[in-house]
């Protein structure tokens, strides 16, 4: 079943609109979809304590309503960007970044979240959001595991940042106690620490190589597939 | 590149030529890359993969 409840989930995010896109008349349309097609009629959605409105649980057609009429308050845009479906079983979990601008402020604000979903007769019966992933991730008892993949798409995110030399891009993905000793460094016994550092790294980095460019390893793919499990067999020293 | 779990650890090649010299420039690093709380925390890069494995705790035959 949770091969189908993780098809249903990827499909309802699918269809979910950008509220900027979205016309408010359709609103109404779009909740007898939703509750045709994904939710179950006693659907709860419980939202964390982190958000500005406070932990709140909303039930059903009506706890749905007041959601978007809620965000029609406070949001000129709002989309939800699913980033990994995660098959945990009786529920799945759903990396989602929340791309949203405030309807007076103008300001754009970018969320890293996730979202527990449960589910009865192949219908979503419960939404939990999380602020924290690595609390979602804790609730389901994945969170070694989702946390590897989740590096993994960091990384990936990172070499992606450098190949187009987006700096800031980069900058966002790294905590601001970052440490990095790039191969010179290392040899000179140096690390470069913070976001300064990484600023001071790059500039020297561009200003000595200004055509630097590159990539993972030719055969990356197949190599990792097999290398991979071969290490993850093995146990970690230490 | 390969999951290491709290760690990644992926090969990666670069080129460039030098900014006065042109001399051409090319290097194969291998980056064992820590992650916490969805932010890069560590990244440090090695001349060989086993180097990088032995830092990243791995041993393979």
């Amino acid at each position: 079943m949770s091969r189908e409840n993780v098809e249903l989930v990827g499909r309802f995010y699918a269809a979910l609109p950008d509220l900027r896109d979205a016309d408010p008349d359709e609103d109404q349309a779009f909740l007898d979809r939703a509750f045709r097609d994904f939710f179950d009629g006693q659907c709860e959605l419980r939202m964390p304590a982190e958000y500005p409105e406070g932990e709140q649980v909303l039930r059903g057609r009506d706890g749905l309503a007041q959601l978007v009429a809620m965000l029609r308050d406070a949001w000129g845009e709002w989309r939800f960007e699913p980033e990994r479906l995660i098959d945990a079983g009786e529920r799945v979990v759903v990396l989602v970044r929340v791309v949203a601008k405030g309807g007076a402020s103008g300001v754009q604000v970018e969320l890293e979240t996730a979202h527990v979903l449960t589910f009865r007769d192949a219908r979503v019966l419960s939404v939990r959001v999380y602020r924290d992933r690595g609390r979602a991730l804790d609730a389901v008892g994945l969170r070694e595991q989702a946390v590897s993949q989740v590096n993994v798409e960091l990384v990936h995110r990172g070499y992606d940042a450098l190949a187009r030399r987006d700096l800031d891009a980069l900058l966002a993905l790294m905590d601001p106690e970052v440490e990095i000793a790039p191969l010179i460094a290392v040899a000179l016994g140096a690390t470069y620490r913070g976001h300064d550092g990484v600023r001071r790294f790059w500039s020297e980095l561009v200003s000595s190589f200004p055509d630097l460019h590159g990539g993972g390893r030719r055969g990356a793919r197949s190599w990792r597939s097999h290398a991979c499990r071969r290490a993850l067999s093995r146990p970690r020293r230490g | 590149m390969r999951d290491l779990g709290d760690r990644t650890l992926a090969a990666v090649r670069s080129r460039a030529h030098g900014a006065g010299s042109d001399a051409p420039f090319e290097e194969t690093a291998w980056q064992v890359a820590e992650g916490r709380d969805g932010k890069l925390v560590r990244l440090r890069s090695y001349a060989s993969e086993s180097e990088a494995l032995e830092a990243a705790g791995i041993r393979e035959p």
